[in-house]
């Protein structure tokens, strides 16, 4: 087994709102962890948390609470400008839009991170030259990004991704707007990339395909993972599975319905622990008696913290 | 710093690319970095350009730059009187680089010492001319005594001054000087044709005393000199004040007059009589030496003028103590010792104190424009960084540290502001000289000043830090908001946009008006409407009082600007509530509701106030500024010309002077009228000791006078016809006794019977042309009481001194000029003053500032430049941000045409409402302002030496506020069709889509 590239732990994050419905609690306590050369998928219903996930695990947003190693460093300690220089020689990002800069053409637009890099020019213009030949966009190198169509916008998007050499990609959504020829390509060109060139993958997706190209899926939902699946793991069936993840951090997620059952979040202790096999019990005294995200004390019974939300731990 | 060298040329390209490709957004920061940078640069080159003006008008009134004399007094060591020895100087002093030209002169005595009224300046006496007598005109009664003779300068006996000069000052720079004085004939070509000619140079009012021509010979002139009397007098003791002399005299014979030179020019007060100019070598050299010997004799020298630093007095000065050591230290043959002096020293301290009033007069004028642009540049700024920061966050999504970014957009930024920069700077050199050549608001005499102001280069740099310095820093905190935004973003912490301090933009608003109002009713209780108890307006602390007059407009200004900014803002709203009802605005209402561009359009709202509220004072104040002058002009020149005869003259005598003067004109003798004020003294009826001075109003100066709404405070037409029609004004002295009398019956004073009842029309201010003092003792009377006084023959045969001349339609500048100087030749004319002349001296010294008129009219141009072009920018930039929103609208099911309605309807209510305050506004701070203005405008008279203070009330120029209104709306309807079309025309998916 290839070591860990990327570990997250304990990740929460909530936006703070003015807003009537007050804060929002986009990541509840995550972990996850990701081999190198593994490809993942992340799926989930509209507002789970997914892209906010896929930030936090880039380096883009400082989680509210956790840790996120990224190629053995903690990236939410570090520096701004250290962290640039991190991201750059081991991530690099896929939107739904192209996200592309207006004023580039194609080709300035892939050359921009070497340049960002500090890749002399004439080694950078024949990366891209055969970047662009690779992804089959050479014609369209000089077009600007609003006369580019869909397709060709994500390829210069994912050719832009793919100039810095990473060893991550995080894509949110890729083939989200394209159509399913172009999304199958896309999808080809992946494969290609993480079989050929052994780059790790992490993609949020609503698509089958694309999830059928990952080693596994990670199933989201309310800012925590309900369920893991293998490669033989039929989407539809992901509701129905009662398997629970139990992830290298150490951390155990239960879908709601398992917490209710079980009688709400609260502190539980070991009764019994074997190999494979675990069983816990309620402790009914004495909880936490301040929120782990935000450190907000708690006001008496209270099972949600009033402050960001987060659940009693 | 290779490798940056290797990447130099793909990120110049980059920079520019994407400078052009987001031009738009750019627009903003351009226009406001070069509006800044034109407005700081002109009224720095402004202050250079006015310096140089003021010192190459007072240089051209000097024939030298230089005089050397003596450095000891008479008697001392170092000095000579070899007349070789002497007259080889001048070579010695032509070696220095910085001499143009050197020649031996005798005039008025050098004084050794320093210091106004000390011996050694009032001790020095001229070359006196005692006598002369004409061949081919008759001299006898012309008088070689000066009357003005001691009004200005050291005192002199009174004689009119003679000044020899020394062959070079026929050849070269001497030369040219004196031939650009002249008015008749030639200067001599070189000394030697000089003495051949035995040329003699007049001043015009000799010449037209002596009727003399060119050509003219003088049989004999003699003159006085003061010599050395250490050895006992040669000549004859003459004790005058406190000071004895030894004068002898020398007698010229056959001289011929050469040239007439003008001798209106004033010179400095040193040397302000006019001399007789006659060459040095007619005087025989036993004399010659006597005049060395005497201290008449110095050196005149010229230097190259054009080479002085002009840009301030100090730098001058330096330049001209630089010469006048290198010229100290000129080692001549025969040791003698000869001092260097600056001809205009002193002129140069009176200079820089003037100067120094005017600039800060001039800066606080300007404060506005300035403010005005440097908001424009923040709020562009603001509003394009807005727009890069989606930009922002994908170059660090990609890799773009924090540095390299805000490298980036200040690279940018810097490389936009730059080029604004410059082209404001140059706009503003090639702007300044025609400023100062303005002569009202928006009118300009170009080449009428041939300068060529400059900055230097500190003060190029500060115009340099102050515009693209601000706009780096300002970029710079802003990019690093977004930068650190992004990062965190969303995380912990929520921006909250500070809420605007309301209480102190009303605070600066209520303090604004309560100056406003002080200072309007102290200008209601000067104008007599208001009880004299009001004087001193509600603020009498005369401390707190100057505060609030200068700070006042200022805080009106901006204070104004805020508060109402928010009411234009509003202003949708408020109409939609007004006109909702009404069927084609019901869909409108609705999608008001929704729309969220409050922000941006309520600085669009700001823009247009401060805007227009600049527009509307500089225009009142421009064109109140111009009347003012105008109505100084009248005060002097009454007419297009007065005249002033030797004698009185009766109409027919007068006329026909004056004809005969339009020779060479266009005028024709048949449009011209001249109109005299008789002068008569008449008394109540049994009162023979309480005596008026009565002015007679002819009926034909209602066309001749230039009368003006001041005279009497209120139409003159309608008055001059009560006049007419029997009526009395009394002047202000006389408003105790008269004031209150329906009727008076007055008598002629002086034997002639005569009796004539006139009825009261009030109270009169001035007449044009006459002296204010003296009416304001008097009565006017119409023309028909007076010819019931003395009757139809006498009123047509009356003599008057002084008569006012209209021209006609072909009296313009250029005919009123020829006029006066063919005049000025007439020996029975003493004097002549023309309207233009007048005008122009106005506008140099009097009224305000030489050029304020032309600051002004920068300030209007700017400011409306500044609308037209603000609002189509923020406007594009406006709309641009509001895409997705039109985009949205159009998504549900609104046409092209509705949502076009909608932004039409808001974007104009809150144009026009906010236009609408920036005029009232600007009402407001052109009377608040005008407090300052006759406060600058009394200190600047005084350094003119104008006497009659001139009421300053506000003309109100509503026809091109109307003309920039609808200049600014066009535009913005223009802009809006223009972006609109293009938000709705774009591809509505991709719109919705992006963000
Ligand atoms: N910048 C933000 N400010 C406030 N709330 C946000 C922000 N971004 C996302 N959210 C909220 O966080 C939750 C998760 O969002 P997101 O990660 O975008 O979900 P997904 O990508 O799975 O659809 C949502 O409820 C969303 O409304
Ligand atoms: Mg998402």
């Amino acid at each position: 087994m290839a070591e860990e590239l990327l570990k997250a732990t304990g990740l929460y994050h909530v936006f703070e709102s003015q807003a009537e419905e007050g804060n929002v609690v986009a990541l509840r306590g995550l972990s996850v962890a990701l081999r190198d050369g593994e490809a993942v998928a992340v799926v989930g219903p509209s507002g789970a948390g997914k892209s906010t996930l896929l930030k936090a695990l880039g380096g883009l947003l400082k989680p509210s609470a956790g840790v996120v190693q990224l190629a053995g460093e903690d990236i939410t300690r570090m520096a701004p400008e250290q962290l640039v220089q991190h991201r750059r020689a081991t991530v690099s990002f896929i939107f739904q839009e192209g996200n592309l800069l207006p004023h580039l053409s194609a080709r300035d637009n892939v050359l921009q991170p070497l340049r960002h890099a500090g890749v002399p020019h004439r080694e950078a213009a024949a990366r891209v030259a055969e970047m662009l030949d690779y992804l089959g966009i050479s014609e369209r190198a000089h077009a600007l990004p609003e006369q580019l169509s869909g397709g060709e916008a994500q390829r210069t998007a994912i050719a832009r991704a793919l100039i810095t050499r990473p060893r991550l990609i995080l894509a949110d959504e890729p083939t989200g707007s394209v159509d399913p020829v172009t999304a199958r390509s896309i999808m080809e060109l992946f494969t290609r990339l993480h079989k050929e060139q052994e780059v790790a993958f992490l993609v949020v997706t609503h698509s089958e395909m694309v999830a059928d190209f990952a080693d596994r899926s990670l199933e989201l939902q309310d800012g925590r993972f309900i369920a893991q699946h293998g490669e033989d793991v039929e989407l539809e069936d992901l509701a129905l599975t009662r398997e629970l993840l139990l992830d290298a951090g150490g951390n155990l997620t239960l879908t709601p319905d398992l917490l209710e059952e079980l009688g709400g979040p609260g502190r539980y202790e070991v009764r019994d622990l074997r190999r494979h096999r675990l069983t816990l019990s309620r402790v009914m005294d004495e909880r936490s008696n301040v929120c782990e995200a935000c450190n907000t004390p708690f006001d008496g019974d209270e099972t949600q913290c009033g402050n960001c939300g987060a659940l009693r731990g | 710093m290779q490798a940056a060298a290797r990447e130099f040329p793909d990120r110049t390209r980059l920079a520019l690319l994407s400078a052009w490709r987001g031009r738009s957004r750019g627009l903003a920061v351009f226009a406001g970095v070069f509006l800044a940078s034109l407005v700081i640069t002109t009224v720095l080159v402004y202050g250079s350009g006015l310096m140089q003006i003021f010192f190459l008008n007072y240089l051209d009134d000097e024939y030298y730059d230089f005089r050397m004399d003596f450095h000891t007094d008479i008697g001392g060591k170092g000095r000579t009187v070899d007349v070789a020895l002497w007259e080889s100087y001048c070579a010695e002093y032509e070696a220095l680089p910085e001499i143009t030209d050197c020649a031996v002169a005798a005039g008025r005595q050098g004084g050794h010492g320093a210091g106004w009224f000390t011996e050694a300046y009032l001790k020095p006496q001229p070359l006196e001319l005692q006598a002369w007598e004409g061949r081919d005109s008759d001299w006898s009664n012309v008088s070689v005594f000066l009357f003005e003779g001691n009004e200005e300068g050291p005192p002199t006996r009174g004689y009119r001054p003679l000044r020899l000069l020394g062959p070079s000052a026929y050849d070269g720079e001497l030369a040219e000087r004196h031939a650009s004085r002249l008015l008749r004939g030639e200067w001599p070509d070189g000394g030697a044709a000089a003495v051949e000619q035995r040329s003699v140079s007049l001043p015009s009012q000799v010449a037209s005393m002596a009727d003399a021509t060119v050509g003219d010979q003088l049989a004999s002139l003699t003159f006085t000199y003061d010599t050395d009397a250490s050895k006992g007098c040669q000549g004859e003791e003459v004790f005058w004040q406190q000071f004895s002399y030894c004068r002898v005299s020398v007698t010229l014979e056959n001289l011929t007059i050469s040239s007439i030179f003008d001798d209106t020019i004033v010179t400095s007060p040193i040397t302000s009589q006019q001399p007789v100019f006659i060459p040095w070598e007619l005087v025989p050299v036993e004399n010659r030496s006597a005049i060395i010997a005497g201290d008449h004799a110095y050196l005149a020298l010229t230097i190259d003028r054009t080479a002085l630093p002009t840009e301030s007095t100090d730098s001058a000065e330096k330049e001209l103590d630089r010469i006048q050591r290198s010229l100290d230290s000129v080692a001549l043959e025969g040791e003698t010792d000869l001092d260097g002096t600056h001809v205009i020293k002193d002129l140069l301290s009176w200079l820089r104190i003037q100067n120094y009033f005017i600039q800060i007069f001039n800066y606080i004028v300007m404060i506005p424009i300035i403010v005005l642009s440097v908001s424009v540049l923040l709020y562009g700024l603001l509003l394009s960084l807005e727009q890069r920061r989606r930009e922002i966050a994908i170059h660090r999504v990609i890799g773009g540290g924090p540095d390299a970014l805000l490298r980036m957009v200040l690279g940018e930024l810097g490389v936009l502001a730059f080029c604004a920069w410059l082209a404001g700077y140059l706009l503003a050199l090639l702007a300044v000289p025609l400023i100062l050549n303005a002569v009202g608001f928006m009118q300009f005499r170009p080449g009428e000043y041939d300068v060529s102001p400059s900055l230097g280069l500190l003060a190029t740099l500060a115009t340099l830090v102050v515009t693209v310095g601000l706009a780096l820093l300002f970029g710079r905190s802003r990019t690093r908001d977004f930068l650190e935004q992004e990062i965190s973003e969303g995380v912990q912490r929520v921006v909250v946009k500070p809420q605007p301090r309301y209480w102190l933009h009303w605070l600066l608003f209520g303090v604004g008006l309560i100056a406003l109002a002080d200072s309007y009713i102290e200008s209601l209780a000067n104008d007599g409407r208001l009880a004299d108890d009001w004087e001193k307006g509600i603020i009498s602390n005369p401390v707190l009082n100057g505060i609030f007059a200068v700070l006042g407009p200022f805080l009106l200004w901006i204070g104004g600007a805020l508060v109402l900014a928010r009411l234009g803002a509003m202003a949708p709203g408020m109409m939609q509530r007004l006109l909702g009802r009404t069927a084609a605005l019901r869909d409108i209402g609705r999608g008001l509701r929704g729309s969220g561009s409050a922000e941006g359009v309520g600085k669009l709202a700001l823009i247009m106030l401060l805007t227009l509220s600049i527009v509307t004072m500089a225009a009142v104040q421009g064109y109140t500024g111009m009347a003012v002058d105008e109505r100084t002009a009248s005060l002097a020149a009454g007419g297009d010309l007065k005249v002033e005869f030797q004698q009185p003259l009766d109409h027919a005598a007068a006329l026909a002077t004056v004809s005969v003067a339009l020779e060479g004109t266009d005028v024709a003798a048949s449009d011209i009228r001249l109109v005299s004020v008789p002068l008569i003294a008449m008394h109540p009826a049994g009162d023979e000791y309480s005596v008026y001075q009565t002015w007679v109003l002819l009926d034909g100066s209602r066309e001749v006078v230039r009368w003006d709404r001041q005279a009497f405070g209120g139409d003159p037409g309608k008055t001059l016809d009560r006049l007419a029609a029997g009526g009395f004004s009394y002047g202000e002295q006389l408003e105790f006794s008269l004031g209150e009398q329906p009727q008076l019956m007055l008598n002629l004073t002086g034997g002639a019977p005569g009796q004539v009842t006139v009825s009261n029309v009030g109270e009169h201010t001035w007449h044009p042309g006459l002296d204010t003092d003296i009416t304001a003792g008097g009565i006017f009377i119409g023309e028909a009481s007076f010819r019931t006084l003395v009757g139809d023959g006498a009123v047509d045969a009356w003599r008057e001194t002084t008569w006012f001349v209209e021209l006609g339609p072909q009296g313009d500048a250029e005919a009123q000029s020829a006029v006066t100087r063919a005049l000025a030749f007439d020996s029975s004319v003493s004097k002549v003053t023309s309207w233009d002349e007048e005008h122009r001296e106005v506008e140099r010294n009097g009224g305000l500032v030489f050029g304020t008129l032309g600051l002004l009219t920068l300030q209007f141009a700017v400011a409306t430049i500044a609308a037209v072009a603000s609002s189509f920018v923020f406007l594009s930039l406006v709309l641009t941000q509001r895409k997705r929103e039109l985009a949205i609208l159009q998504a549900i099911g609104a046409s092209e045409w509705q949502v076009g309605r909608l932004v039409l309807f808001e974007i104009m209510s809150i144009t026009v409402v906010s236009m609408l305050l920036g005029t009232l506004l600007g009402v407001g701070i052109s009377y608040a302002f005008n407090g300052m203005f006759s406060l600058f405008g009394l200190i600047f008279q005084s350094f003119g030496g104008a006497s009659t203070s001139v009421d300053r009330t506000l003309v109100w120029p509503w026809g091109e506020l109307l003309v920039i209104g609808l200049a600014v709306l066009a535009v913005v309807m223009l802009a809006l069709v223009w972006t609109t079309a293009r938000a709705t025309r774009s591809d509505l998916a991709r719109i919705l889509k992006g963000e």
